[in-house]
Order: C-alpha cells, then sequence, then structure tokens
C-alpha cells in the first residue's frame, strides 16, 4: 500500500478554544496561531504529516464551532466542510473532535451531534491534563464503548502528547472509494447514529434529546469534584469585579505602554549604535563611487536603520500581548468592557477582532468572521483600522522620543510612556465614538447578547512565549527587508534625481522630483502644519505607516549639508514645531495609511462602498484632528 | 568598465527591482497578470527549449494564504504552504430583521 493511496484526510473539529489548533501544531510541526481565547482560528489551514508508518496523513485544522447550525461566517466554514458541502472541498474521510475534557459538559453536545453526519469519527480528549489536575476522572473506555468510536486522551501542548492519537489515526484503514454518506461508503465504524437535514441544524426535540444525551453520558463515563475551577473562580471574583476589574485592566494597559519605553530603551540604543557604526563602515567602501554611497548611506541606512531601532519597542509590546493571550485575561476584558461597547454601538465579540488589530488591522477585520450579526461585523471592521496597530509604533514613539522630555508624573510614571497611553486610548476612543456615530445612524437596531466562553486561565508557557516574540520579530524584519527596502530605494531616487541646475543655491533634494511633490502638497497640508519634507513621507507611508519614518531619515540625511550627520530624533526636534509634531501624531492616529487595510476592507465586504466609507471617514477625521491639534498647540505655544 | 558607469548599472538595477517589488505587493493582481503576459510569448511552440523553460519558471506561482497578496505581512500566512486557493471571502450578507410583535 503505498503512502497516497492510503493517505487520510482528517479534519480537526470541536467547540471553540478545545486546542484544535495546538493540536495541528503539534502533530504538523506548523506553528499557526494559538491563543487561550475563542475564535483565534477563523479560516481553514491545510498540512500533512507522515506518521511512524509512513503514511501521508493530511489534516485541515477547521475554524471552532458550538454547533452545526453555524451563527457566524467562520462556523460556516466548518459546517460545510464537515457536511461535504465546501466548494472545490471534498468531505473529510475522518473527523477528528476535539474535545476539552475539563469543559465535557458543553463539547459533548458538539460530539453528539458530529456524530449524526455519520461519517468516521476519533474522539481526541484533549487537555487531559488540567482535568486530572482539576480531579476529574473520566472513563475514557466507558465513553468509547456509550460513543461508538474510538477515544483518546492528548495534551496538544506537551511533547508526545498527542502520540496516541497519532498511533490510532496510523491504524485506521484506508478510505473507501465510495462516496461518503452512501449506502456501505466509506464508514470506519458502525453506521448507528441517524442521518440529520442537509442544513446540519438539529431541530429542538432533537436538541433536548442532544442535552438528555449529554447528561446520560456524563454521568455514566465522567466523575467531576466541582463544575469549575476553584482557582478560577477565585480569581474571577476579583478580576470580573465591575469596578476592581475595571481598574485592573487600566493598570495592567498602563503598565505595558510605560515598558515599552523604559524595558525597551537600553536595546534600542545598542540596534542604534549597531545600525550607524554598520553604515558608516559600507559607507567607507564606497567612498570612490558617491552615488551609490548616498544610496547605501542616506537610503538604505538612515531609512530602513531608523525603522529598525524600533524593533524592541514592538517586541516589548507584544511580549504583554502574548502573555495576556495565553493567560485566559483577554476574554475577561472582554466582558468586562461589553456594557460600555454596547453603549458604543459594539458588542463584546466585538473586542477579540478590535485587540487583533493591535497588532495589524488586517487579521482583526478577518477575525470579525466570528461576529454573527452582519451590522456589529460591519461597525467593527469600520472602526478596526483606529485600533493602533505595531505600525504605527515606530512613528509615535520617534515623535514622543523627540519632543517629549522623560520627566517623571506623580514620581512614578515616564512622561512619555504616559502620552503613547494617551494615545492609544484616543484610538481606542474614537473607535467606540464612531461605532456609537454608526449605531445612530443605523435604522435597525440588534438586540443585545454576549455568550462568551470564559477560558480557564493558564500559565504563559515561555516556550510559546518566545516563540511568538520570534515570529514577531521575523515579520517585523521581513516587512524593513521587503516593502520597507523597496519603497526606500524608490524615495532615495525621487528625492536624488533630477541634479539641481547649475547655480542652485538649496539643498539639491528641494530640485528634485520628491521637492516638487512635497511643495505641491504642503498647500494642503499647512493648516495642519505640515512641512514639505513630511508631506513627502506621507506617500510611501499609504503602503506601510513605518516607512513614514524611513522616508523623512531619508529625506532629512539628503536635506543635510555635508558631514552635518544626524540622527532623525535630532533633526526633526531642531527644525519642526512641538504644534507639528503634535498635528503629525494626530494624523497617525486616525488616518488610513494603510492600502492594505482597505483592500482587505473590499474583500471582507465585497463592497468598494465600504471602502470608500471608511477611507473617507479616517482621512476627514485625521485632517480635522491635526488641524485642531496644531491650531490650539500654536494658541498656547 | 569605469566605476561610474558600473554605479549607474548597479543603481539601476536596485531601482528597478524595488519598483517591481513596490508594484508586486501593491498591485499584486495587475502585477501577476502583466508578467504572465510578458512571458508568454516565450513559451510557444517553436521557441528554443531553455527559452520555454526559462519562461515557465518565471511565470507566476498560485497564492497561497488568505492574505496572500494583501501586502501585510503581518500575520505569517503567506508563508503557509498550501495546495489549494485560500477560502473565499466571507462577504457581508444583509436580511432585514424580522418585526417584534
Amino acid at each position: 500500500m503505498n503512502a497516497v493511496a492510503s493517505s487520510l484526510r482528517i479534519a480537526l473539529v470541536g467547540n471553540p478554544n478545545c486546542g484544535k489548533t495546538a493540536l495541528f501544531n503539534r502533530l504538523t510541526g506548523a506553528h499557526q496561531k494559538v491563543a487561550n481565547y475563542a475564535g483565534v482560528t477563523v479560516e481553514r489551514k491545510e498540512g500533512r504529516f507522515v506518521a511512524p508508518s509512513g503514511r501521508v496523513l493530511q489534516l485541515l485544522d477547521l475554524p471552532g464551532a458550538y454547533s452545526l447550525d453555524a451563527a457566524s461566517p467562520d462556523e460556516a466554514i466548518t459546517r460545510d466542510i464537515c457536511e461535504g458541502r465546501h466548494p472545490g472541498e471534498p468531505a473529510p474521510d475522518l473527523i477528528v473532535c476535539v474535545a476539552d475534557a475539563t469543559n465535557l459538559r458543553l463539547h459533548l453536545r458538539f460530539v453528539l451531534e458530529l456524530k449524526r453526519l455519520g461519517r468516521p469519527m476519533v474522539l481526541a480528549l484533549n487537555m487531559i491534563d488540567a482535568a486530572d489536575k482539576r480531579g476529574i476522572r473520566i472513563d475514557t473506555a466507558a465513553l468509547e464503548s456509550a460513543l461508538g468510536m474510538p477515544v483518546v486522551e492528548t495534551i496538544a501542548v506537551k511533547q508526545g502528547g498527542a502520540a496516541a492519537l497519532v498511533a490510532r489515526l496510523d491504524a485506521m484503514p484506508a478510505p473507501s472509494t465510495a462516496p461518503v454518506g452512501a449506502p456501505g461508503g466509506a464508514m470506519l465504524f458502525p453506521p448507528e447514529a441517524k442521518s440529520i437535514a442537509p442544513s446540519g441544524a438539529p431541530t429542538e426535540a432533537e436538541e433536548n434529546d442532544l442535552h438528555a444525551q449529554v447528561r446520560a453520558l456524563l454521568a455514566a463515563t465522567v466523575t467531576m469534584p466541582r463544575a469549575t475551577s476553584a482557582t478560577d473562580d477565585a480569581i474571577d471574583a476579583v478580576v470580573l469585579h465591575p469596578v476592581a476589574g475595571l481598574a485592573i485592566l487600566a493598570t495592567v494597559m498602563f503598565l505595558i505602554f510605560q515598558a515599552v519605553f523604559s524595558w525597551a530603551a537600553p536595546l534600542q540604543d545598542a540596534v542604534s549604535a549597531a545600525v550607524a557604526a554598520s553604515g558608516a563602515w559600507v559607507g567607507g567602501l564606497l567612498a570612490s563611487m558617491p552615488l551609490l554611497q548616498s544610496l547605501v548611506t542616506d537610503g538604505i541606512f538612515a531609512g530602513l536603520g531608523t525603522v529598525l531601532e524600533f524593533l524592541p519597542q514592538i517586541l516589548v509590546l507584544f511580549l504583554f500581548i502574548l502573555v495576556l493571550e495565553e493567560s485566559g485575561y483577554l476574554p475577561r476584558a472582554a466582558f468586562l468592557l461589553d456594557k460600555l461597547m454596547f453603549k458604543a454601538g459594539l458588542t463584546g465579540r466585538s473586542f477579540i477582532p478590535l485587540l487583533s488589530s493591535f497588532a495589524c488591522a488586517i487579521p482583526g477585520i478577518m477575525a470579525t468572521r466570528s461576529i454573527a450579526d452582519p451590522r456589529d461585523r460591519l461597525t467593527t471592521i469600520l472602526v478596526a483600522p483606529l485600533m493602533t496597530c505595531s505600525a504605527r509604533l515606530p512613528v509615535y514613539t520617534l515623535l514622543i522620543a523627540a519632543f517629549i522630555p522623560r520627566h517623571d508624573v506623580l514620581g512614578v510614571f515616564n512622561l512619555q510612556g504616559v502620552v503613547l497611553f494617551t494615545l492609544y486610548f484616543a484610538g481606542i476612543a474614537s473607535a467606540l465614538a464612531v461605532a456609537w456615530v454608526i449605531k445612530r445612524l443605523r435604522s435597525d437596531k440588534s438586540d443585545h447578547a454576549l455568550i462568551m466562553e470564559l477560558p480557564s486561565y493558564r500559565m504563559p508557557n515561555p516556550r510559546d512565549v518566545l516563540w511568538g516574540l520570534w515570529e514577531r520579530a521575523k515579520i517585523f524584519l521581513r516587512r524593513v527587508g521587503g516593502i520597507l527596502l523597496a519603497l526606500t530605494v524608490l524615495l532615495w531616487f525621487l528625492s536624488s534625481f533630477p541634479a539641481p541646475p547649475d547655480g542652485a543655491t538649496q539643498p539639491p533634494i528641494d530640485y528634485s522630483f520628491a521637492g516638487h511633490i512635497g511643495k505641491w502638497m504642503a498647500v494642503v497640508f499647512a493648516p495642519i502644519g505640515f512641512n514639505w519634507q513630511i508631506c513627502v513621507a506621507l506617500i510611501p507611508g499609504l503602503a506601510a505607516r513605518e516607512v513614514a519614518v524611513s522616508s523623512l531619515a531619508t529625506v532629512y540625511a539628503l536635506s543635510a549639508a555635508d558631514g552635518a550627520d544626524a540622527a532623525l530624533g535630532t533633526a526633526i526636534a531642531a527644525q519642526w514645531s512641538l504644534a507639528t509634531a503634535l498635528s503629525l501624531l494626530a494624523w497617525y492616529v486616525f488616518a488610513p495609511q494603510c492600502m492594505s487595510t482597505l483592500a482587505v476592507i473590499r474583500r471582507e465586504t465585497n463592497s468598494w462602498r465600504n471602502v470608500w466609507i471608511a477611507a473617507g471617514y479616517l482621512f476627514g477625521l485625521a485632517y480635522l484632528a491635526s488641524f485642531v491639534t496644531y491650531q490650539v498647540a500654536r494658541a498656547f505655544a | 568598465m569605469s566605476a561610474s558607469l558600473l554605479q549607474v548599472f548597479v543603481i539601476a538595477a536596485i531601482v528597478a527591482w524595488s519598483a517591481w517589488f513596490a508594484l508586486h505587493r501593491l498591485l499584486p493582481v495587475t502585477t501577476r497578470r502583466l508578467q504572465a503576459r510578458l512571458l508568454a510569448p516565450l513559451d510557444r511552440a517553436g521557441m528554443p527549449a531553455w527559452l520555454r523553460t526559462l519562461g515557465a519558471r518565471l511565470q507566476p506561482k498560485a497564492t497561497t494564504g488568505a492574505s496572500c497578496g494583501d501586502g501585510c505581512s503581518s500575520c505569517g500566512g503567506c508563508s503557509a504552504a498550501q495546495a489549494r486557493p485560500a477560502d473565499a471571502p466571507m462577504p457581508l450578507v444583509f436580511r432585514p430583521r424580522p418585526k417584534a410583535h
């Protein structure tokens, strides 16, 4: 039997946050994102692995679902694939239903619903170690017998934790060529289950029947000292308190932004020194070729080097985000903010997509697939770009470091950290305000009901956190070495050509393409305090926000008199007013300086109208906020 | 070749690569189509075998992850090798709510 002929297509299915993606990663060696909350996976992922016998097993990781009666777009993917109705996707040969062993009361209902499809199934009782710790005893053999399907215990986050599952899958017979579901088809187990309607949705009577079966199964096979974890309950008593909980949330967020400045500073200085030394060395090697030397030193090293300095700050921010994601705290934060978010026109379900947007608006917008109500989903998509993505961090920290002194506030806080916190808060507050306006404009009012699973608290695994940081560093470096490098080179070209005319009195860049473009744009942006150099940086900054920093660095390096080689922060601090710097910060809170985000809005909403609405209101708000900030700052200066 | 001529060639090559790369990231569908159209003549009958091989190799590859072509490079989805196109987008569909009685 060759590997291809005997290969199995296996779908990992289960309730959200039961460890499907962790199991997928364990089996295939992939590094798909995992976190301790529901709704991380919103797309199907495909991988393969070779079993000990040499057999190739194809694995599909599907979004979590509570039922085949899909309530949201991500659940619809899972339903369609399980039922063999997904376009271009054959039905899986085998369903591995992953269930959280600590929460079988909830998860077994879906197991029973899937069983009614009549497809071959294996039940993986995941997090069996956590169940053990809580004193939950599961009679696996009895459960296997009662369900009529193989049941294996797994610990997806532990090395070798999926060995029993692999052995079981390896022993599975090859799928038959007969169509699945047909009489005598590819059934690996006796088809004792009854078929269900094509929609997959159980009727009310079936639903009651399922719950009764779950209760019977639990009574016969599971011993549970208590329904919930005592530790979780004790922590939740404080963390979910209406007053103390909000205070804790605010403190956590505040400390994160303090740390971004104070922890990253030494590393940032080291990166800055390394980039400067490398630039000087490479520039020295190219002394005989002045034009190429300018490209390398003024363009690549000045531009990209300045952006690279912000890597430590981005990693510090993500260290906190990853720890919070792993700990299980984030759904609690969603719960705490639900009332406020509802008043503003959002729901608690919007919290996770909006939180994802702090890394990048694109996965955040895609994560809205877990929101069932299309109106709530559209509102969340439209406000997601207001969350402060990590690409804004280099712009913010550059301007804050250049213009805001490192004073202590109340003897404890760093003023720079306070300003950064304020900028993040401004993004959140404006998102809530915009959502409120959309709610007022909407004729159709939603009902409000947040049903969200609160996962057990978990100590973050240092290995996973380090891996997450490494992934973030790779993503950042790939951007620096890819799109940022390309745009910096192009900006250098536009800033260096054509050469100045004979008898020119201004720096050469003033006569370049970029100089001309910047000066035309400056007319429009003068009321908000932007000079032509900032205007030039805004154009490539549309492709990626950080490019604005590298572009400013290149423009100021080319504008500097010969030999005057100042760091970008020093150069702008000397040439800009505080009002201009604050105005640019206000611009970056709102402006949709990211074409990729607009492209994803188009794709996810299937509408150019929504793209124009998003771009229009964001640019409008950006201009208005910058105008007010600039004029007020000038008045008080 | 003089040093000044060499530097002009090197700079031209770097700028051309940068322009292509930026276009490819920002307008992925257009550049893919353009790339395929430009390379199509190489893969015609009657062309030397090595040119046909070269043309086939330079043809744009199928996209992989769902976010490929968005230009974000943020989620890492682009690097996950997949054998089939990504999921179709999930467009918003609005239906009027039933009136409350």
